[in-house]
């Protein structure tokens, strides 16, 4: 059979099994300049596959106002036609070769991914060089796609949890531009045009600066650089646009409750966090090992307090993330109505006790080593390497931050955690966002004032 | 410990076990698409099988690029072999493997694993229940241990017994009774598997989990979690030789389950899974979601029958992407009346379902969709646009694409060898099924379509702010 041949034709090329070392093994990371466009490659000459990334220095935040999900729109729509090809012809020949094609955008960047078959690089990467190109957003087709996005938002009441996180960014960023969901809402969405996704794609395409990543065998370098130069047309130039810090914002104030009022639910989403921003966003590490004692791995103490102790949830976590502008501290739970009270007293005690100094050397390390012992894991695919180098560039790293992590972690000490976790976990300092029935007030009102909104405010 | 999130994982692994094969010899690695000369398989992937004397099979794949590995346990035990007092108990029961054994008692096992870099989980489905951990090199010994330890000794503590018995509750309340999607797929089961132990949920409802028993779990642990009732999987920076030395020394004493196969032989038989079923009818559900959602669920296959992996690809050309039929007939159609569609066939050991989900548009009506659905699916199979040879390649393309995006890590390299062997008895069996899959013409794909749809055994379930329960 025909695909058996084409299989053949690239047996050569698959030896060993795949996956990498760290990056000291300067050999597998090339950098090359195409048409002034930086480029890194990962080598990979085992697996039959590549990823490509390009990476864009413009995000959600220039989206017009009014106009939230822009971006991601021109971006995501790109396959809906072009003056040559309709929407169906693109899909089929994209889907004929199994390739993935999917944007990602970020408030401060973007990212566009492809992957596939090494024998169909060529074609597959040229179609999208003609998406780039000569995308025109077809009114029909757009019109299709917005009414589906809509209908998507309107049907979030059945997955609280989505429904919270985007309350959660929106009341934690409040009043900043990072509060808008990258992907638009049910009053943005109609507003975008096709002439909007024209110039934001031509913009995003033309004047922004461009890197691009690849993790396939280094042989394709010739093959590649020539589609991205010709047929794609990327041009770089030291002048090209690069998203810098917007208007900067306050501190997290003092502690505010807000319940976000769903029909028809016996349980209750929480989330409990904050905003990061200036001082805070230094020492990553630090930040990330202390969200990790509180709600890292089955061994952190809330996992220990809230589900071994006392089968209060069914799972609980905690994070410290940040882009380069700015980050966000939380907890995630959720639980039974009835039991809300008592999660949140416990969440309290936890909290207050850790930064009152109760850390126990035990618990420490072994969290400590958890997190150094993990972290390879995130190297373990080619794309999601890659990831990690886009973050890395993007918040200006450089790539000798991978293999310094184990020895930044090591140093903190149980007194660094403490000092983190009082800084931007304090209970007195949190925004505590609670979804659930309109039922829940009298018992939230119980931790303080409470401000009252309906779901679809969120929407 | 997430059985929503692996159920799906695990449907999606036994939809796409394809295209792919491997050898047992002596090599590292694996290989992909050799010379046909030496192999007449796309992917060899480089393992070794032993069986110990008390029945326990191990496979070992080595990987050394990163410091790491991953360590699989398979149980030939789920929700199927629960006996009617103890529905839920095999979920349940995966909880409390973490919850302590003699050795390694109450809070170690995740201390110890954490403790040393590493992280673990665990999934039951109707079929099996997997215990995974992944670790950094230089631990393999001390994983050995614990598992054997929690095979062997498992304690059941009362007190954390009771403790986790509210935490599986939680997660009963919070991924099946307040998600409409998964409410859906756990009713369309009980139906088409109706009289069936595949029409049980695999955690339970709220009152089966509170009437489980200690003492009945702890039997039907010393029933089902022995030696001759696993596969051990080990794929990534270990040394064949010596992780069988040590697992020779320290799996070897344990007993093996002595009645075991008689058990199994009983349970096993296949007129238990036959479909029984009311076919040609509605269930509605009552959910929170504003716009209905449905599942059109036919009888399907059990894993490993040709006519099963006929439907495999019958499903993908049907609902898998944006140019698969019913999306360009539903979803990005001239005038739209759903949000999206999927279609699937969920081959399970001892048998199967063809299923067609979809999601409603505002103001499209459900009742009338339906009756355009299932005439749509009578007339497709003889459409010229529909399973052409061109189509069929197109699917066993993206077959490819995802077996070895799933070979990129230790762990889905040990899962996938696990499942072939647990379903098969044989861990290179992917070699056959590649074959198998190779060898199925457009025809013969337009042939189990037209079967399929000129049936009226079918169920349509469908969840709806606006339903009542019927």
């Amino acid at each position: 059979m025909k695909v058996i041949k084409n299989i053949f034709l690239w047996g050569s090329l698959l030896l060993v099994t795949s996956s990498y070392a760290f990056i000291n093994d300067k050999d597998e990371l090339k950098k090359f300049n195409w048409n002034g466009i930086e480029v890194v490659w990962m080598d990979e000459p085992s697996l039959p596959a590549y990823d490509v990334v390009i990476y864009f220095a413009e995000g959600a935040l220039g989206d017009a106002e009014g106009k939230t999900g822009e971006t991601h729109l021109a971006l995501s729509l790109m396959g809906e036609g072009t003056r040559r090809y309709k929407r169906e012809e693109i899909v089929d020949n994209l889907e004929y070769f199994g390739s993935s094609y999917s944007a990602n955008v970020f408030h401060e960047y973007s990212t566009y991914r492809v992957s596939g078959l090494i024998k169909d690089l060529s074609p597959t990467m040229m179609k999208i060089c003609h998406l780039f190109n000569e995308a025109n957003f077809p009114e029909d087709e757009l019109k299709k796609d917005k009414k589906r996005m809509i209908s998507s938002l309107n049907q979030m009441i059945q997955d609280h949890s989505e429904l919270v996180n985007r309350a959660f960014r929106n009341l934690t960023l409040k009043h900043t531009p990072f509060s808008r969901p990258v992907t638009g809402d049910l009053s943005s969405l109609n507003r975008i045009t096709q002439h909007d996704l024209l110039d934001r794609l031509k913009f995003l395409k033309e004047k922004v600066k461009k890197k691009i990543y690849v993790n396939a065998p280094l042989k394709m370098t010739k093959e590649l650089e020539s589609i991205m130069v010709n047929n794609c047309r990327f041009v770089g130039n030291k002048n090209d646009f690069m998203r810098t810090t917007p208007e900067t914002f306050g501190k997290q104030g003092l502690k505010k409750i807000h319940l976000i009022t769903v029909p028809k639910s016996d349980k209750a989403e929480v989330r409990i966090g904050r905003v990061l921003n200036g001082d805070e966003l230094n020492f990553p590490e630090l930040s990330e090992l202390s969200a990790g004692y509180l709600g890292g791995g089955f061994t952190s103490k809330l996992m220990e307090e809230l589900r071994k102790k006392k089968g209060l949830v069914y799972s609980v976590s905690a994070y410290a993330a940040y882009q380069k502008y700015y980050g966000r501290a939380a907890i995630v739970t959720s639980t039974k109505d009835d039991q809300l009270e008592e999660l949140l007293a416990a969440i309290q005690r936890v909290i207050n006790e850790t930064e009152n100094g109760l850390i126990d050397d035990n618990d420490f390390n072994r969290i400590k080593n958890y997190m150094i012992g993990s972290y390879p894991f995130k190297f373990e695919k080619g794309s999601n390497y890659l990831d990690q180098l886009i973050f890395l560039d993007h918040i200006g790293k450089d790539y000798d931050q991978i293999k310094k992590y184990k020895g930044i972690m090591e140093k903190y000490t149980k007194l660094d955690v403490q000092r983190k976790i009082k800084e931007i976990f304090s209970w007195d300092n949190q925004l505590i966002i609670i979804l659930g029935e309109k039922k829940l007030l009298e018992k939230l009102e119980k931790f303080g004032k409470v401000e009252v909104h309906s779901f679809e405010k969120f929407l | 410990m997430d059985t929503t999130k692996w159920k799906f994982f695990v449907l999606f692994i036994l939809l796409t076990l394809l295209s792919c094969s491997s050898k047992g010899d002596k090599g590292l690695g694996y290989t992909f698409f050799g010379s046909k000369k030496n192999s007449d398989h796309l992917i060899d992937i480089k393992a070794y099988k032993y069986t110990l004397e008390n029945g326990l099979r191990v496979i070992i794949h080595e990987n050394h690029k990163l410091p790491i590995f991953s360590y699989y346990t398979f149980f030939d035990v789920g929700g199927r072999f629960e006996p009617n007092h103890l529905v839920g108990g095999t979920h349940f029961l995966e909880h409390m493997m973490f919850k302590g054994a003699k050795k390694y008692g109450p809070g170690s096992i995740e201390n110890i694993v954490e403790g040393n870099g590493g992280f673990n989980n665990a999934y039951t489905s109707r079929d099996l229940t997997v215990y995974d951990n992944h670790m950094p090199a230089g631990n393999i010994e001390q994983i050995i241990d614990l598992e054997v330890d929690r095979m062997q000794n498992l304690l059941l503590e009362p007190v954390s017994f009771e403790t986790e018995r509210k935490v599986v509750l939680d997660e009963r309340l919070r991924n099946y009774d307040s998600n409409p999607s998964n409410l859906l797929f756990l009713r369309m089961m009980e139906a088409i598997f109706e009289k069936t132990p595949y029409g049980r949920s695999v955690i339970g409802t709220s009152e089966e989990i509170k009437n489980i028993k200690r003492e009945d779990m702890l039997k039907y642990f010393h029933a089902n979690y022995a030696p001759n009732n696993a596969v051990i999987v080990i794929s990534g920076d270990v040394n064949v030789s010596d992780v069988m030395k040590k697992i020779t020394q320290m799996y070897g004493p344990l007993q093996a389950s002595a009645d075991l196969s008689q058990y199994k032989e009983k349970i096993n038989q296949d007129k238990l899974y036959r479909h029984q079923g009311r076919y040609n009818r509605d269930i509605e559900i009552n959910g929170i979601n504003p716009y209905p959602m449905y599942i059109l669920a036919y009888k399907g296959e059990k894993v490993g029958s040709r006519r099963g992996f006929a439907l495999d690809i019958l499903a993908s050309i049907l609902g898998s992407g944006e140019s698969s039929y019913l999306n360009l007939e539903f979803v990005n159609s001239k005038k739209p009346v759903l949000n999206n569609i999927y279609a699937g066939h969920y081959a399970l050991f001892k048998n199967g379902v063809f299923i067609i989900g979809g999601e409603m548009l505002p103001k499209q009506k459900l009742k009338p969709h339906k009756t355009k659905l299932i005439s749509s699916l009578k007339k497709i199979c003889n459409d010229q646009q529909f399973a052409m040879e061109r189509a069929v390649k197109k699917i066993k393309n993206q077959y490819l694409v995802q077996m070895i995006n799933q070979l990129k890590t230790n762990e889905g390299v040990a899962h996938f060898l696990g499942l072939e062997e647990i379903a098969y008895g044989d861990f290179e069996y992917y070699k056959k099924e590649f074959e198998i899959y190779n060898s199925i013409t457009a025809a013969e794909v337009v042939s189990v379509c037209n079967e399929l749809f000129s049936s009226d055994e079918h169920i349509f379930i469908s969840i709806w702010a606006k339903h009542l329960n019927k």
